[in-house]
C-alpha cells in the first residue's frame, strides 16, 4: 500500500519526465526536424543523459512528507503526513519504500534516455562502440544515483520547491569547486562523463564509480538518520 | 500488564525556548472516555504528538499500554488529527483501501456502518469533502482499525450540532460495546461533559485538574459570599483554590475543606453565604483564567 501511495504521489511527474525524455530524443533526430522545417538542433549523449539526472532530482522524496499528487502542491499535503505517521509502520520503511520507488523510476527514465541515445546516435553523429556506450551509461547511472541521493537528503528537511533549488545550487557549487580545487579528476563525475568518458577512454572509470557509490551511500545513511531523529 | 492505556510522567517540551509542556502527568485508565482540555497553546497537540511518537519529549516519558510509542503500538491506536487532512489525490474509497491492510483487526462491519451512518460518498476526492465530512471520514478510519485506544484531536471540529450528537453517540456506543479507551481533546465543554468519564485540564503545559468527572463535580463547590458593607481583605483558610471578586461579592472555587471555608465566611459580620456545585465550564474557566 505504501508503494501505491508513492506511485500516486509521483506518477504525474514520472509520466511527464518520460514524455520529456521522449520529446528530447525526438527533437534530436535531424530527419524529423528537417521535415518539420525547423532549424537543426542536436543534443549530445551527455545532454540527453543529463535529463535523467534532472529527473532524479524531481523524483527524490523524503518518504515521510506527503508529496503533491500532481505537479502543483495541493491543499492538505503536510497535514496528511500525520496520518501516514499514525500508521503502524516504521519511519525506516516509509523512507525505504519512497526512496526505492523514486530510484526505480529514475532507473526507468535513465534506461529510456540511454535507449534514446542509441536510437538517435546517427543524428548526433555518435560513432561509438556499443560496449563503450554501455560503460558510459553505467557510469552515468552511478552519477544519477548520487544526484538522486542528494535530492533525497535535501527532501528530508526541505519542502519540494526548496529541495529542487538546494539540489541545483549544490550541483553548481560542486562544478565551481571542482574547477578551482585540484582534486583527482577520476573523482569528478562530470569530468568522467564528458571528456574522460568511456566513449573516449574505452575503460570503465572504477575510481569514480566507487566514489559516487560511497557518496550515495553516505547521503542515504545521513538521510535515514535525519528521518529517525526529526520531529514532525 | 498495566491497567493504564496512557501513562505520561513529567513530560517537558520546549520549542525555540518557548515551553510547551512543563512536567505534564497523565494517567488514562483503560476503558475510560478521557477528555483532554486546555486553551489554545496549552500543550494539547504537543502532548498528542509525543504520545503518537511524532515528537520526542525533552524530559519525562510517555507510554501507551506500557510501551513506548513505537510502530507496533500504533496498530492498537486509532488516530484523528487536528486538521483532518488526508491524501488529496485519493477518494474516500481509496483512503479506506489504503488504510485497511495495515490493520489485521480491521472491522469491515464498522466501516460499512459508518459509511452509511455518516453518509460518506466513496467516489468523492478528499479535497472535495467539507471539513465536517473529513472529520467523519477520519473517525471511520480510526474506529474501523479495531483499535483498543482512540486518540482524537478535536474530533467534532467542523461538524454541525446534529452531526456532533451523532458522533458522540457513536463514541459512547463504541466505548460501551467494545471497551475502547477514548482519549480526546476538545474545546466544546458541553460535549466533554456529555460523554467523558474522566477529564484533565491542562494549562501552560501542566495538568491543573484531573480526575473522574463525577468526583470532580462532587469535590468542587463554588462558595459565594456577599458583603453588606463592602468586601474586606480576608486571609482565607486552606482549600480556597481560586478567589474572584465581583463588586461586593467574593466567589471562591474550593476543591477541599469546603465546610471550613463556609464556616469562616459565616463567621464574618453582615455576610450572606451560598454554596453550589460547579459545571465543567466553571471549573475550566476558573483554572485557566487564574493560571
Amino acid at each position: 500500500m505504501l508503494w501505491m501511495k508513492g506511485w500516486y504521489e509521483t506518477r504525474v511527474r514520472f509520466l511527464l519526465l518520460i514524455a520529456g525524455t521522449l520529446v528530447a530524443a525526438a527533437v534530436t533526430s535531424s530527419d524529423s526536424i528537417a521535415q518539420a522545417g525547423l532549424a537543426p538542433q542536436q543534443l549530445d549523449a551527455t545532454t540527453l543523459i543529463g535529463l535523467s539526472a534532472l529527473a532524479s532530482i524531481l523524483l527524490a522524496g523524503a518518504g515521510i512528507k506527503t508529496q503533491p499528487g500532481g505537479v502543483r502542491p495541493s491543499k492538505g499535503l503536510h497535514g496528511s503526513m500525520y496520518y501516514t505517521l499514525s500508521l503502524p509502520v516504521t519511519r525506516s520503511r516509509l523512507f525505504g519504500v519512497r526512496v526505492s520507488l523514486g530510484l526505480a523510476q529514475t532507473a526507468i527514465i535513465h534506461v529510456l534516455a540511454c535507449i534514446a541515445v542509441w536510437l538517435v546516435r546517427p543524428a548526433i553523429r555518435l560513432h561509438a562502440d556499443p560496449f563503450d556506450l554501455l560503460k558510459h551509461d553505467i557510469a552515468a547511472f552511478f552519477f544519477v544515483v548520487a544526484v538522486y541521493s542528494l535530492g533525497v537528503f535535501f527532501a528530508t528537511f526541505l519542502d519540494d520547491v526548496y529541495q529542487t533549488w538546494a539540489n541545483m545550487f549544490t550541483m553548481m557549487s560542486f562544478i565551481v569547486i571542482m574547477n578551482r580545487i585540484p582534486l583527482p579528476r577520476s573523482l569528478d563525475g562530470l569530468f568522467v562523463l564528458s571528456v574522460a568518458s568511456p566513449l573516449i577512454t574505452h575503460t570503465m572509470p572504477w575510481m569514480m564509480l566507487a566514489a559516487l557509490l560511497a557518496l550515495s551511500a553516505t547521503l542515504l545513511l545521513i538521510s535515514i538518520r535525519i528521518v529517525h531523529w526529526r520531529e514532525y | 500488564m498495566t491497567d493504564l492505556a496512557i501513562e505520561a510522567i513529567g513530560l517537558r517540551k520546549s520549542f525555540k525556548g518557548q515551553q510547551a509542556l512543563a512536567g505534564l502527568d497523565l494517567a488514562v485508565p483503560q476503558g475510560s472516555i478521557f477528555g483532554f482540555l486546555g486553551r489554545n497553546g496549552a500543550g494539547k497537540t504537543t502532548t498528542i504528538r509525543i504520545l503518537m511518537g511524532f515528537a520526542k519529549a525533552d524530559e519525562g516519558s510517555a507510554r501507551i499500554f506500557g510501551s513506548f510509542p513505537v510502530a507496533e503500538i500504533r496498530r492498537r491506536i486509532g488516530f484523528v488529527t487536528e486538521d483532518k487532512e488526508l491524501y488529496p489525490y485519493m477518494t474516500v474509497a481509496d483512503v479506506i483501501r489504503f488504510t485497511r491492510p495495515f490493520f489485521p483487526k480491521w472491522r469491515d462491519d464498522l466501516e460499512r456502518r459508518y459509511l452509511r451512518t455518516f453518509d460518506l460518498p466513496p467516489n468523492k476526492k478528499i479535497p472535495h469533502l467539507s471539513k465536517g465530512m473529513r472529520s467523519k471520514l477520519m473517525l471511520l478510519l480510526a474506529v474501523s482499525r479495531g483499535a483498543e485506544l482512540l486518540i482524537l484531536d478535536e474530533p467534532t471540529d467542523g461538524l454541525d450540532p446534529a452531526a456532533i450528537e451523532e458522533v458522540l453517540r457513536e463514541l459512547i456506543a463504541l466505548a460501551a460495546s467494545e471497551g475502547t479507551t477514548i482519549f480526546f481533546s476538545s474545546h466544546q465543554l458541553a460535549e466533554v461533559e456529555q460523554i467523558a468519564s474522566h477529564i484533565v485540564i491542562i494549562d501552560k503545559g501542566r495538568a491543573v485538574v484531573t480526575g473522574t468527572l463525577d468526583d470532580l463535580k462532587k469535590r468542587y463547590q463554588r462558595i459565594s459570599i456577599v458583603f453588606a458593607d463592602g468586601v474586606r481583605d480576608i486571609r482565607w483558610v486552606d482549600g480556597a483554590e481560586h478567589i474572584r471578586q465581583e463588586g461586593r461579592m467574593i466567589s471562591i472555587l474550593a476543591g477541599r475543606n469546603i465546610e471550613g471555608i463556609i464556616a469562616q465566611a459565616r463567621s464574618l459580620p453582615r455576610t450572606t453565604v451560598e454554596s453550589h456545585s460547579v459545571t465543567l465550564k466553571e471549573l475550566f474557566l476558573d483554572h485557566v483564567r487564574t493560571n
